[in-house]
């Protein structure tokens, strides 16, 4: 173990969390000279010390915790050397490259000067050979999750306010406010909750539904920030408005460096990374050996993954579009395309990341696939189901009644891809599943696994929502309300009905008794025997034969006597 | 659920066509439009139960029944069309004269209007034999029927459309469209449902004559002159039958019509205990 060098402003007992960033990781690589003299300011996870240390062998690390230095120590021996300590305190000769990745938030102790941002960058660049490389990171104070976060100010942050850092007026908020701040001219990416880094720029002409705004959505969503509303509606409306890269959750500014891509973006341990070219992105996948599994049925393929994607928006935001503009003709036209679009593959299908490409469409990014390959069918049941959840579970405007919701509806727009419906089976118990659950079944475990994977956070739920969902049950309330009245007028007009059918039956009754009466009266009459005999009389054809046998008759009569 | 579901054999159709019993169709969790109307849908005083789901022909009534602060609407497609899938024409005859509509009042309101003159213009207007069809509340009232009887017109009606689930004529639909197969034309003195059926059965429209007027007509929606405004391509002696296609399959609903199994889902018809 290295010795660890202590300065004036160290933390102790103190411990920074640093999380591993594997997007940022794949930045570094692109970003950090060769060879260089290097400082590494503020607490970093060891996986981008590691990539530091592979760039450098003289590398230096100020951390303000001295247990963490230790550790620090302990883990990298004598390539790293470890300085516990604030950055005020932090007396050297200047660095050809400094990695505050961390921003300058976590540089001083609760012993240190009050220094604003400014003055801690001011310390930073004091540290800077002339033409140093330096990476530096600002939390963004108008971030979507800060605007967004159902805390209170006086509960968002931790033991390590000792002093409000977030209201320093000196602090950047803006893109334009950062490049103005820092004393040297810089490239600056947004982050995304660091697990997505889009150049500024190429962030500002995103728009809804195009790749950098689909993974800015994705990483804001695995972010476990309690919201008041979910995300992705503000990431789009920012988006529409040329905003996206002036809401992340902060930005980082890279200063000397060569060429750098314009998107890195965590996928699993895996980074994506992507260029913008004339008709969409040329793509590539670095940092996770291939195929991995992740101990669900779902792998990790990079190889799937294509290395161009075109540029158009994803057929979920299209189908939300027109599922909120009720205009089901074009939605079920979309989905009978998707449909014929569609073939068996290992890959897992969700239309948040198939792309509308001209009059046909494109796989996105996603490079997460089942071992053997899966049924066309499945896969669509997959996508439906993924995009069910999708839709109910952020409140969007459809146009589907309530009791359809769930594996029917999600067979119904089966149904609109081509798939056969089940057959109808007669339900045994009120609570009998319908067949729609046996056909979605297999498909809604993939989306479900899918879903794992992603880490789409679903343990948190927004103000927003669980608002909507208190509403949703009053208004289940007030229409089962409603229904129960319908349901009462219904049985007032069948009553009606059947009070009409009675008084009918009455009067048919009445009638036939008047009738049988007559009828009796008529039999007893003299009459009706008269008539009786004349139509016996009138049935017979042959009169002398009968005459002859009636005189035989009493001709026999006679002579018993 | 509402009995005027079971107007004019709407619900049996569409459970047939779902694949249940026509004459028991199930309970319809919800309103289906009984016919095409400048509104949303219904009548400006239907009363509809809270939260009740609404089902229309086509997408405008949505948006209509939107803007009067109502939810929950889907469209369908009118059960014509289902029924026109329902019974393909086998062989189909040659056409010939006109089926021509009076507006019809209705249970609550009866029509007022000159009969003789709009005698005088159907003669002047149509090449062949006239077929005269009446509501049934017009058709029972001698004063009205004898007007087109002795004009020579062979005068029919479809049945009744029944109240309550009573006296409902099921095949009320089935003898609409037969006689508008048998029709080369057909016509009335407004656009109305009539009219939209007999383009979606293949007959070449026209709208013309005395519109006439209805006892307690409530004017809310905009009347005769808004469907002027909105539908000058279904007026007229001599219309644009491309565009009265066009309208129609609009107006109908052509493009909201879904397979047998989504409307079983719709209508809450799955099979249950």
């Amino acid at each position: 173990m290295s010795e660890v060098q202590v300065v004036r402003g160290e933390m102790q007992p103190w411990t920074d969390h640093a999380a591993a960033r594997p997007a940022l990781a794949a930045l570094l690589t692109d970003v950090l000279p060769a060879n260089r003299r290097t400082l590494i300011l503020g607490p970093h996870a060891p996986l981008l010390v590691e990539t530091v240390l592979a760039h450098s062998a003289d590398v230096t690390m100020l951390v303000r915790s001295v247990s963490d230095a230790h550790q620090l120590a302990e883990d990298f021996g004598p390539c790293l050397q470890v300085i516990a300590g604030a950055l005020d305190g932090l007396q050297t000769e200047p660095y050809d490259v400094i990695v505050a990745a961390d921003g300058l938030d976590r540089v001083l102790g609760y012993d240190s000067a009050d220094l604003s941002w400014s003055e801690r960058l001011a310390e930073l660049s004091g540290l800077a050979a002339p033409d140093a490389v330096v990476v530096l990171a600002l939390e963004n104070e108008f971030s979507l999750l800060n605007l967004l976060d159902s805390r209170p100010a006086d509960e968002r942050h931790g033991d390590d306010e000792w002093r409000p850092l977030h209201d320093d007026p000196t602090r950047p908020v803006s893109v334009d406010q950062l490049k103005a701040a820092l004393p040297w001219s810089a490239e600056v990416y947004a982050d995304f909750a660091s697990r997505a880094f889009v150049r500024a720029d190429v962030a500002a002409a995103a728009r809804p539904g195009e790749l950098p705004t689909r993974l800015a959505v994705s990483a804001l969503e695995s972010s476990d920030v309690p919201l008041l509303s979910p995300a992705a509606e503000g990431v789009d409306s920012a988006a529409r408005a040329g905003l996206l890269g002036s809401i992340p959750t902060g930005w980082l500014a890279v200063v000397g460096a060569g060429t750098t891509h314009d998107v890195y973006a965590q996928i699993a341990q895996a980074t994506l990374t992507a260029d913008q070219n004339l008709t969409g992105w040329d793509t590539s996948i670095s940092g996770e050996p291939a195929a991995t599994s992740t101990g669900d049925s779902l792998s990790f393929d990079p190889s799937v993954v294509p290395s161009t994607v075109p540029s158009g928006v994803s057929v979920e935001t299209v189908l939300f579009r027109l599922a909120a503009a009720e205009d089901v003709p074009a939605f079920r036209k979309l989905a009978a395309e998707l449909g014929e679009w569609v073939t068996t593959s290992r890959v897992v299908l969700r239309w948040d990341d198939v792309i509308l490409d001209g009059d046909s469409f494109a796989r996105g990014v996603s490079p997460w696939v089942t071992a053997e390959p899966v049924e066309k069918d499945d896969l669509l049941t997959a996508a439906w189901s993924r995009f069910h959840d999708r839709l109910i579970g952020q409140h969007r405007r459809h146009p589907w009644p309530p009791w359809m919701l769930g594996d029917d509806l999600i067979s119904a727009w089966l149904g609109m891809s081509g798939v056969e419906p089940p057959e109808q089976t007669q339900a045994t118990s009120p609570d009998a599943l319908p067949a729609s659950a046996e056909q979605v079944a297999y498909g809604k475990g993939l989306a479900g696994a899918l879903a794992a994977v992603l880490e789409t956070t679903a343990t948190t739920v927004d103000v927003r929502s669980a608002l909507a969902e208190a509403e949703e049950a009053k208004q289940q309330l007030f229409e089962l309300k409603g229904h129960i009245y319908g349901l009462e007028r219904t049985l007032g007009f069948r009553n009606k009905a059947l009070k009409t059918r009675e008084n009918r039956i009455r009067e048919l009754r009445g009638q036939l008794q008047r009738l049988t009466a007559d009828h009796e009266r008529i039999r007893g009459s003299r009459t009706y025997a008269v008539s009786r005999v004349i139509f016996h009389a009138a049935q017979v054809r042959k009169p002398k034969v009968v005459a002859r046998k009636l005189a035989r008759t009493v001709d026999r009569r006679i002579r018993k006597r | 659920m509402h009995h005027h579901n079971h107007y004019y054999g709407q619900a049996h159709i569409l459970a047939r066509y779902a694949g249940f019993d026509f004459d028991h169709p199930p309970r319809l969790r919800g309103y289906l439009q009984h016919g095409w109307n400048i509104g949303c849908g219904w009548n400006p005083v239907h009363e509809f139960y809270d939260g009740a789901w609404r089902f229309t022909w086509s997408d405008a009534p949505r948006r209509r029944g939107h803007a009067l602060g109502r939810r929950n609407y889907h469209s369908v497609g009118a059960p014509f069309l289902y029924l026109l899938e329902l019974e393909q024409e086998a062989e189909p005859v040659e056409r010939e004269g006109t089926l021509w509509f009076l507006f019809h009042g209705w249970e609550g309101g009866k029509i007022q209007g000159d009969h003789r003159r709009l005698i005088d213009e159907i003669r002047e207007t149509e090449p062949g034999p006239v077929t005269f069809s009446l509501y049934y509340t017009e058709y029972d009232r001698p004063e009205v029927r004898g007007f087109y009887e002795d004009a020579g017109f062979r005068v029919v009606s479809f049945g009744r459309r029944g109240f309550s689930y009573e006296g409902t004529d099921r095949r009320f639909l089935f003898k609409q469209l037969a006689e508008l197969r048998k029709h080369k034309r057909v016509a009335a003195n407004r656009l109305s449902t009539a009219i939209f059926y007999g383009v979606a059965a293949g007959c070449e429209p026209a709208v013309y004559g005395d519109p006439m007027e209805m006892e307690g007509e409530n004017p809310l929606f905009g009347g005769q002159s808004r469907i002027e405004r909105l539908w000058p391509e279904m007026l007229g002696k001599s219309i644009d039958l491309e565009a009265a296609r066009a309208t129609t399959d609009l107006e109908l609903g052509k493009p909201w019509m879904m397979p047998a199994a989504e409307l079983r889902s719709l209508f809450d018809w799955r099979e249950r205990v």
